[in-house]
């Protein structure tokens, strides 16, 4: 008998747009990196930038990066972050240009945003592609010791689930592979949500893709989120699923 | 003697000074012995007839003209030009710094070389057109040689 020819790609099955009225993501972000612009290592950000953000970003900050590298010599790089209501933030680097929440409602308002953005972004990059876009999700699915079954996929928490283990305190994994428009990285592990939120199971989902134009970025962002709907819905389990309720979609 | 090396890392030494500085201490070292089919003042000291004064001044009239003629001429004073080749080398010292260059600074670099080409091209339009007018030059000396040669029954 052959041996079963495994794909190269992930595999896990497409599922449809869904929009639930709760939801387990505590951050996403999209970052956008892009040939290095030695214009934005200065104290001010460029003009053109600034005053089409300042409506929905008023707050501005500039902070200094800095890097130490191993033969002593230090490099400093500055980062404009400018702060919106409700948690969001978009912050400006030499070489990166992110857009961050920490409210996520939905991905249509996400790519809103987004959209705004890329549009707002284009002409001050002084490119006609980015090196590399990368959307992630982190989702904390809080769960009371020994009660992780049910909340995650029983493949992903196996040695916990069985109780061999006790109780731990520490349980992680990692899976970094390709998909058919780029590749992606999954983080998994008991963390915590928040300080007074106790323990939590975090999912965090990484999809990217290198050298992408930026007229093609959104239709990316909008793929990379299939991915990352597909991933999430295949790592919770059923006590997970009920919580999220209904989709509305 | 000064060396002026251009700072845009895309030509080298300035040659043309060098040269200069060069023939100016050879004319002045070496002893001068003027050209059998050029005019003397019968003093032993040479001079130009064009050029009064000492032979020294007439030496560096001559460098500065052939300066002239060798100088290239500047390619572009454009700041966008200024800022590529400042961004352009600030990268390339990276690059050649050892360093594990992150590939958003390849990318630029490779952006502002190709930048450079299109706005500072090796041989622009004025050098073609200066080559045609050469060329059409020629044409017509060797049209009038030839109708000189037929004249005078050379041919």
């Amino acid at each position: 008998m052959p041996a079963e020819i495994k794909p190269l790609h992930l595999n896990l099955p497409e599922i449809p747009p869904a929009h639930f009225d709760r939801n387990f993501i505590t951050q996403v972000i999209c970052e956008m990196r892009f040939p290095i612009l030695f214009d934005l290592d200065k104290d001010k950000p460029p003009a053109s930038f600034v005053s089409q953000l300042r409506k929905s970003y008023p707050v501005y900050e500039l902070h200094q990066e800095v890097k130490v590298g191993l033969a002593g010599g230090n490099s400093h790089s500055a980062v404009h972050i400018f702060r919106g209501r409700n948690g969001w933030s978009i912050t400006l680097r030499p070489s990166s240009l992110v857009l961050e929440t920490l409210r996520y409602e939905s991905f249509e308002k996400f790519s809103e945003q987004l959209d705004s953005l890329i549009r707002i972004a284009a002409p001050v990059i002084d490119s006609d592609f980015f090196t590399r876009v990368g959307l992630r999700y982190t989702n904390a699915i809080p769960f009371q010791a020994g009660e992780i079954d049910g909340w995650i996929n029983p493949h992903l928490v196996k040695p916990l689930a069985s109780g061999l283990f006790g109780q731990p305190q520490e349980f992680s994994g990692r899976i970094g592979g390709t998909t058919a428009d780029g590749g992606f990285l999954f983080s998994h592990g008991i963390g915590e949500s928040s300080p007074s939120k106790g323990l939590a199971y975090i999912l965090d989902f990484d999809l990217f893709k290198e050298d992408v134009l930026v007229d093609e970025a959104m239709r990316l962002v909008r793929k990379l989120h299939e991915y990352e709907f597909s991933m999430f819905s295949w790592a919770i389990g059923e006590k997970a699923r009920a919580h999220l309720g209904p989709s509305r979609k | 003697m000064d060396i002026n090396f251009s700072t845009d890392g895309t030509s080298g030494p300035d040659w043309i000074g060098l040269q200069s500085a060069r023939l100016a201490n050879t004319y002045q070292r070496a002893p001068f012995r003027p050209p059998k089919e050029l005019p003397s003042t019968g003093s032993g000291v040479f001079t130009f007839a064009k050029t009064p004064g000492s032979r020294t001044s007439s030496v560096d009239e001559l460098n500065l003209i052939a300066a002239a003629e060798m100088a290239t001429p500047e390619v572009a004073t454009d700041p966008v030009v200024e800022k590529a080749r400042d961004d352009r080398l600030n990268l390339l010292a990276m690059k050649f710094s050892g360093l594990h260059q992150p590939v958003e600074h390849l990318a630029r670099l490779h952006i502002l070389t190709n930048r450079l080409r299109a706005l500072t091209p090796p041989v622009t339009n004025a050098d073609w057109q200066r080559c045609e007018e050469i060329a059409t030059g020629i044409a017509d000396r060797s049209a009038e040689i030839a109708a000189l040669e037929e004249e005078l029954g050379l041919s």
